[in-house]
């Protein structure tokens, strides 16, 4: 298998938190994949997503992202994945309260070092695409769970990610937005992004190719 | 609260800073309008009184265009110490651009400083006892307003011989001041220092002249000696605050570790993180330094200097009833900014780098 055929890979990927061990674990998500991870609470899909997503580092093992050793990578290196190529979803969707809900979208669009108003405008477009066109000028604390979690969303996608790692992202939404978040999950899919998604949702595991269970820091067959 | 603080320390540092140059800029004002050379008697190395005797030879000496006798003494006017000057009818009548209201007619007149007048609370037409050796009244004829050569913001000024009286002296005076041709300042004091050899000089003291230059020299070096002290005292202050602002940063950064953890998921390197505070600070030092600058100067100009002023001008009280000249140069307020970014930035720095080089997992946790 080639470098660009494997988005993703863990190879004896080990990762310890107090009493919680995840690994060692290995796995492959071919590019281009729709990857879900199942598993009850507390079985490891948030750190295995944090890994993936570089957020953390792995005590032992490698994680490679299109060949790329995410591992021992430097920390400017990390970042300039997050902000060109992985997109990241929290369970719970966090802002920065004094920010417009534009502002927050458009976070990682400051270090490339766009002009406001180019970020703006990809904000405004990102939000529209979500249905929220009316509330970029908002506060965070004023939008709906439902609505906080959409913008979250677009968030993670404002720069087109390759990868895109969502912890969850139906869990604490109504049907209706589940319905509307995957749709347009399924709508970065089918544009070439892989997508790996932790969740409970039948809905989104409907389409997976590939689903994943774990089970105390251990994927299962 | 510490930013309020940061603003009150610069709006101090700038104030001493103008209330140091106003003072520096007035002395070296009244110098460049006193005498090219200027006569006093040493008596074992104090100033003494300058016989009248000597008075003549002094306008005798070549390049000498005028020699001025004058009284310089202080009283104690409503519980201050007040400047008197006696000088010669002739030469206060010179004085005239200087003043407001009326010339002094007459030998129960005076000219007031405008300073006196406010702590003393006195105008034209005023009346005011003058007590040393013996009592005078005299009325205020007008308020000098203006550096002149003879008159000043600071003293009372009446006639040369009244001064006598006040001061209870009869055939002497305190000083003299000899006007020169262009070029022979250091000519003149070098002859009148000369007469302590010459052949009958008076016994018990010697003769000093001192030109404008040296005096000009004396009166920056006295104002940088001062300047120098207050900046050595803030920079103490500095130092202290540097830590102490560190710790209210270190205080102040958990709020932001959420803040900075989402930046960090969202693709901002830690470089990034620190580059945004580093410009959050410089805007917060150009602030602070724009409004210390605005403080300092409303606390000298509009307030007169309050809590500060004592510490430039002698003899001032606490909080005075008058106002001193301030000067605001383009420097201080550049050091302002520099004093405002060397407190705020190493503390936010160095906790903003403490929390940004974290992993984002562990910072959001």
């Amino acid at each position: 298998m080639s470098a660009d055929t494997r988005s993703l890979e863990f190879n004896s990927v080990a990762r310890s938190r107090g009493l919680f061990r995840l690994g060692p674990l290995d796995l492959q998500v071919p590019a281009g994949a729709w990857a879900t991870i199942r598993g009850p609470s507390g079985s490891g899909k948030t750190t295995l997503l944090q890994l993936a997503a570089g957020l953390e580092r792995a005590d032992s093992g490698r994680v490679m992202l299109s060949g790329e050793d995410l591992t021992d990578a430097p920390e400017g290196r990390l970042a300039a994945l997050r902000r060109r190529v992985i997109g990241f979803v929290f369970q719970e969707p966090r802002f920065i309260a004094h920010l417009s809900v534009a502002e927050n979208v458009a976070l990682g669009l400051v270090p490339e070092g766009l002009a406001a108003r180019e970020r703006r405008a990809r904000a405004s477009a990102a939000l529209e695409r979500l249905g929220l066109a009316d509330v970029a000028g908002r506060r965070p604390e004023q939008l709906s769970g439902g609505e906080r979690q959409r913008v979250a969303i677009a968030r993670a996608t404002i720069h087109g990610p390759r990868l895109l790692l969502a912890d969850e992202p139906t869990a604490s939404v109504d049907e209706a937005t589940g319905a509307l978040v995957l749709a347009y999950l399924r709508e970065l899919h089918a544009r070439g992004a892989t997508v790996l998604v932790s969740t409970h949702d039948p809905a989104a595991s409907r389409y997976a190719d590939l689903a994943l269970q774990i089970q105390n820091g251990q994927l299962v067959p | 609260m510490a930013a309020c603080g940061l603003v009150v320390a610069l709006a101090l540092l700038l104030s001493g800073i103008a209330l140091n140059e106003g003072q520096r800029r007035d002395s070296l004002a009244g110098v460049a309008a006193g005498p090219a050379v200027r006569c006093t008697w040493l008596s074992f190395g104090h100033e003494a009184p300058l016989a009248d005797t000597q008075l003549s030879a002094l306008a005798a000496l070549p390049g000498v265009v005028r020699c001025v006798p004058l009284i310089v003494g202080r009283i104690e006017l409503g519980g201050r110490p007040i400047e008197v000057r006696g000088v010669p009818w002739s030469e206060l009548a010179r004085e005239s651009g200087a003043t407001r209201g009326a010339r002094v007619e007459n030998e129960s007149e005076v000219l007031l400083g405008v300073e006196v007048a406010r702590a003393l609370d006195l105008g034209v037409g005023s009346t005011l006892a003058l007590d040393a050796r013996l009592l005078r009244l005299f009325t205020v004829a007008g308020l000098v307003e203006d550096v002149g050569t003879f008159v000043s913001r600071k003293a009372v000024v009446c006639e040369l011989e009244e001064a006598r009286a006040v001061f209870g002296l009869t055939d002497a005076v305190s000083e003299a001041w000899l006007f020169v041709r262009d070029g022979y300042e250091a000519a003149v004091a070098e002859a009148a220092e000369r007469l302590n050899r010459a052949p009958g000089a008076p016994l018990g003291g010697l003769l000093a002249a001192e030109t404008r230059a040296v005096r000009a020299r004396a009166v920056a070096r006295s104002h940088d000696l001062r300047g120098g002290h207050f900046a050595a005292l803030f920079a103490v202050a500095l130092a202290l605050a540097v830590p102490a602002f560190g710790a209210l940063s270190y205080q102040g950064v958990a709020p932001r570790r959420h803040a900075i953890g989402l930046m960090k998921t969202t693709g901002w390197s830690t470089a990034d993180v620190l580059e945004l505070v580093a410009l959050e600070n410089l805007v917060i030092g150009v602030g602070a330094a724009a409004l210390g600058l605005a403080l300092a100067w409303c606390w000298t100009r509009l307030l007169g200097a309050p809590l500060l002023a004592w510490l430039f001008v002698p003899d001032l009280e606490v909080f005075p009833a008058q106002r001193l000249p301030a000067r605001f140069t383009p420097l201080p307020p550049v050091i302002a900014l520099v004093a405002a970014l060397a407190v705020t930035l190493p503390g936010s720095l160095w906790t903003t780098w403490r929390t940004a080089r974290a992993m984002p997992s562990e910072v959001l946790h």
